[in-house]
């Protein structure tokens, strides 16, 4: 095969990609530009148009594919209009944030039905024999059925734009992207419009999932292999742009295809480079046009609220308690010999602080960081290198780990916090998929085995404890390494909550505070508020690296999926449950998320869509978090009044304002 | 006033959250006729009519309108009843071509009613067939009001809402403004108009009503309000010259 072949062959296979991802991004692209929605579910809707096909093909056989490439978009496009309805519709006005909690909610209740149905491994779905055939066009053969996806892909872009841009239904989700409010007011009803345009963007899923589970084949882990480089398209095309989908997703199916055949190292890497490079010389992406587009009212952040009911005096007794038990969990522990329980306490304490270092950024200069396990898995790594090749001491692990990843957030920070909202959400993302991709390709992280088998001594120069060798009688009880190390985490705990109160209640709390509020007030009081926010991004980070650290020391081990986004989206939803903007709060949402999945997965085989189904309702219904549950009940109206008159609380003051 | 005024406004009590905007508003607006509601700023003037429209929910009173209850109909039901509203800032679609957004105004409005064509709407305003494929957003200040008006009048409204039509416009302008909203009242159109500028919606109105603190204090033609200057001056700290 000529060069000119090779290369005509490299772009027709980066023409098939580029088109499933069309697909993909034009539908998630034009949901976010019309309803301000982050569909995180959007990768799972297009598995779901790829099992659905396979489910009808395979009984109908030979036409099976073209009854299958209709009927199964259709299914997804109801679905995807039956999520709308349901749940995304409750969170409009919410601010986008809430679309993303309530999606990836949904991701692990639509990934755990597709593998109690189809099961968990990888399944041939055979493309029709009649495209099952090569065609000698350019000096190669080529498979017709990858010419077919291109034309009929190019086809369905192409008829997308007309229905965006020509028709009347077009007319009026584009009108309703700019101001739903005015498109309700003239009389027309946009909610039908929305759920139409999400199915309509499901649907589009759908389609790309059945090409490409075609060309590849069906598994559960398609959606998730997809989405990270679909958002990657959109935020790179422009939010909201059907052009920016389109050329984003050619672009980005073409430079894959090339890298893999001609820089193999940079495969994987090379997309999020781009993104972010993309970003920073033009935060809006190639074709978008505003940060945020058109009208898209932001709307507020909804902070826990533990006042109100109890008292703050109330709640430092809990906290107070809630210490004191679990400095006495592991005497309880050995003693009826459930020692399990202090490895899982373990855990929900790490978590915790992860969640803490969330709340710093999220909470309190609401900054939506969709990569923070970039900095817990960084945290992770350097402390296993710290340990294998400087020193066996924790302490040092952990100072290098909570140096390093400031240093990591100072740079990111340096080049995300300009942007806003969504694109800072994005670009976080996009930094930490690097990151993660990047581990697997060099020795020293270990590569996909990550690194394993450290030793640790929690001490410095030799003066300390080492605890494999420790072991102090205390009458019934043995105080041995294992549990040194829950107390040392303990305190580790205990003592960053500490630090990040004092920090929100000294004078950089209280300007971040007013910032979250409204950062054109704050800098038209004289505030740096992009330094500010930069600082917390830096605190922030440390300490989610603190927490990857003390993991990794306390394990032994660091592996690539530290590093995945699902840990993301998990401290995100641990802030959130718990009540964000209060510290505490996200802890305790640490404590009950890490408990639930816990127990769920030892009774029930779908624990993932059991938590899936009570976050989406968490997220509808208790917005402000678990710590806010006494106040939401208090201002029930079945129970409010009860209370009111208990507490003397009474109704606020009527305001004059229009 | 008439006995069977076309909107009629009773007790509205309305406002956001717990914040108590209107106190029991009563107004009537009579077919054919130009009312105006004035009052300072945050008296509630804009709230009455997001409150008639539906775009907020009353707490208690109603809404009637050509007989017909609509004090808990949502804002796309309203204005299918036939109430168009121009609100304030003018809220054009500025992505959307000047045809576009009067198109889509035409798709609302009442079912059952002739509305007028795209085209014998863009060519009542003259700088708007300049333009008709221009996005909303490179008109004027003036242009997107007259087509803010535009995209109302093409659903053939039985009642036209103005809120604030003549704020932040040059003078020249204000009397372009000043002499459509005439116009289309010299044609028989029923408005309901909210004003900042005094002078302009005394000169405009039939009837005022003045607001203040979520109520209404003073109401009467607007000869007779124009002439009242200790009540001018009270609730609006203005007196308006001869």
């Amino acid at each position: 095969m000529s060069v000119a072949s090779a290369v005509a062959e490299q772009v027709l296979n980066g023409l098939v990609v580029g088109m499933v991802y069309v697909l993909l991004a034009a539908g998630l692209s034009i949901i976010f530009g019309v309803m301000d929605v982050i569909n995180f579910a959007h990768g799972e809707l297009f598995a779901l148009g790829a099992y659905f096909a396979f489910a009808i093909a395979g009984p109908l056989g030979g036409a099976g594919f073209w009854v299958a490439l209709v009927v199964a978009p259709l299914l997804v496009g109801v679905i995807g209009m039956a999520i709308e309805r349901l749940t995304v519709k409750r969170l409009y006005g919410r601010d986008p944030l809430y679309h993303i909690l309530l999606t990836f909610g949904l991701v692990l209740i639509i990934n755990d039905l597709i593998t109690s149905v189809w099961g968990k491994s990888a399944q041939p779905f055979p493309i029709p024999s009649v495209l099952d055939q090569p065609v000698a066009l350019f000096g190669f053969n080529y498979s017709l059925y990858n010419y077919g996806i291109i034309i009929f892909g190019s086809a369905l872009a192409l008829g997308t734009w007309l229905l965006l841009n020509r028709t009347r239904f077009g007319m009026i989700i584009r009108a309703g992207s700019e101001d739903r409010e005015m498109v309700r007011n003239l009389g027309i009803n946009i909610d039908r419009y929305y759920t139409l345009t999400f199915g309509f963007g499901a649907a589009l899923a759908g389609v790309a999932g059945i090409v490409l589970g075609a060309y590849q084949n069906v598994s559960p882990t398609m959606g998730s292999s997809v989405i990270i480089p679909a958002f990657v398209i959109v935020v790179l095309g422009g939010l909201g742009s059907f052009r920016g989908a389109v050329v984003g997703g050619l672009f980005v199916g073409l430079v894959q295809t090339f890298a893999r055949t001609y820089t193999p190292f940079l495969e994987g890497l090379i997309v999020f480079l781009l993104m972010i490079a993309v970003l920073v010389v033009r935060p809006t992406g190639l074709f978008g046009t505003s940060i945020g587009g058109g009208e898209h009212h932001d709307g507020a952040l909804l902070h826990g609220s533990g006042g109100g009911v109890l008292s703050s005096e109330t709640r430092a007794k809990i906290g107070y308690a809630a210490v004191g038990v679990l400095v006495v969990v592991p005497f309880f522990a050995e003693l009826t010999g459930v020692t399990y329980s202090v490895t899982l306490l373990e855990d929900i304490l790490i978590w915790a602080l992860f969640a803490l270092s969330l709340d710093l950024v999220l909470g309190y200069a609401g900054l939506v960081s969709l990569g923070h396990t970039l900095f817990y898995g960084v945290g992770a790594y350097a402390s296993v290198l710290t340990l294998m090749h400087v020193s066996p001491s924790v302490l040092v692990a952990l100072l290098v780990a909570v140096a390093v990843c400031a240093a990591i957030a100072w740079g990111v920070g340096y080049l995300s916090i300009r942007v806003s909202g969504v694109f800072f959400a994005m670009i976080t993302l996009g930094f930490a998929e690097l990151f993660y991709n990047a581990v697997f390709k060099f020795d020293f992280t270990g590569g996909s085995d990550g690194l394993f088998g450290v030793d640790v001594f929690y001490g410095l120069a030799g003066l300390g404890i080492d605890p494999r060798e420790f072991e102090v009688p205390l009458g019934v009880f043995t105080l041995d390494g294992g549990i040194v190390q829950y107390y040392f985490l303990l305190a580790v705990v205990v003592g960053s909550y500490l630090l990040a109160r004092r920090l929100i209640r000294a004078p950089f709390g209280t300007v971040l505070q007013s910032i979250r509020e409204s950062e054109e007030r704050a800098s038209f009081i004289g505030y740096d508020v992009t330094a500010y926010k930069r600082r917390a991004f830096v605190v922030s980070g440390g300490l989610a690296g603190l927490a990857g650290g003390l993991f990794a020391a306390n394990n032994g081990y660091v592996a690539p999926s530290f590093l995945h986004w699902i840990n993301s989206g998990e401290v995100i939803v641990m802030t959130v449950l718990g009540g964000m903007g209060t510290l505490y709060g996200p802890m305790l949402g640490a404590g009950v998320f890490v408990a639930a999945e816990d127990i769920l997965s030892s009774y029930i085989e779908q624990w993932q869509l059991v938590i899936g189904v009570l976050f989406v309702l968490f997220v509808i219904f208790v917005p402000r978090g678990l710590v806010s549950l006494p106040q939401t009940v208090a201002e029930h109206p079945m129970v409010g009044p009860v209370i009111r008159d208990r507490t003397g609380v009474k109704e606020a003051e009527v305001e004059q304002h229009d | 006033m008439s006995a069977d005024p076309l909107l009629s406004v009773r007790g509205l009590v309305s406002g956001y959250g717990s914040t108590r905007v209107l106190q029991g508003v009563d107004l009537d607006v009579p077919a054919g006729s130009v009312v105006t509601l004035i009052g300072r700023n945050g008296v509630g003037k804009t709230t009455t009519l997001r409150s008639i429209l539906g775009s907020v929910s009353p707490a208690a009173g109603s809404v009637t309108f050509d007989g017909t209850d609509i004090t808990a109909l949502s804002p796309e039901k309203t204005a299918r009843e036939g109430i168009a509203l121009v609100p304030e800032e003018r809220r054009i679609f500025p992505g959307l071509t000047v045809t576009e957004n009067i198109e889509i105004g035409r798709l609302g409005g009442r079912r059952d009613t002739a509305k007028p064509s795209v085209e014998a709407i863009v060519g009542e305003f003259e700088n708007l067939s300049r333009h008709r494929n221009s996005k909303g957003a490179a008109l004027s200040g003036g242009e997107q009001q007259m087509l803010a008006i535009a995209r109302a009048l093409v659903s053939a409204p039985d009642l036209l809402m103005l809120d604030e039509p003549t704020e932040g416009l040059a003078p020249s302008i204000v009397k372009q403004v000043q002499r459509k909203v005439e116009e289309l009242n010299d044609e028989g159109a029923t408005i309901l108009l909210v004003e900042q500028n005094v002078q302009v919606a005394l000169d405009i109105a039939d009837y005022v009503y003045i607001l203040d603190k979520g109520q209404v204090v003073h109401e009467g033609p607007s000869d007779e309000v124009a002439a009242a200057d200790e009540i001018l001056d009270r609730y609006l700290g203005v007196s308006v010259a001869d």
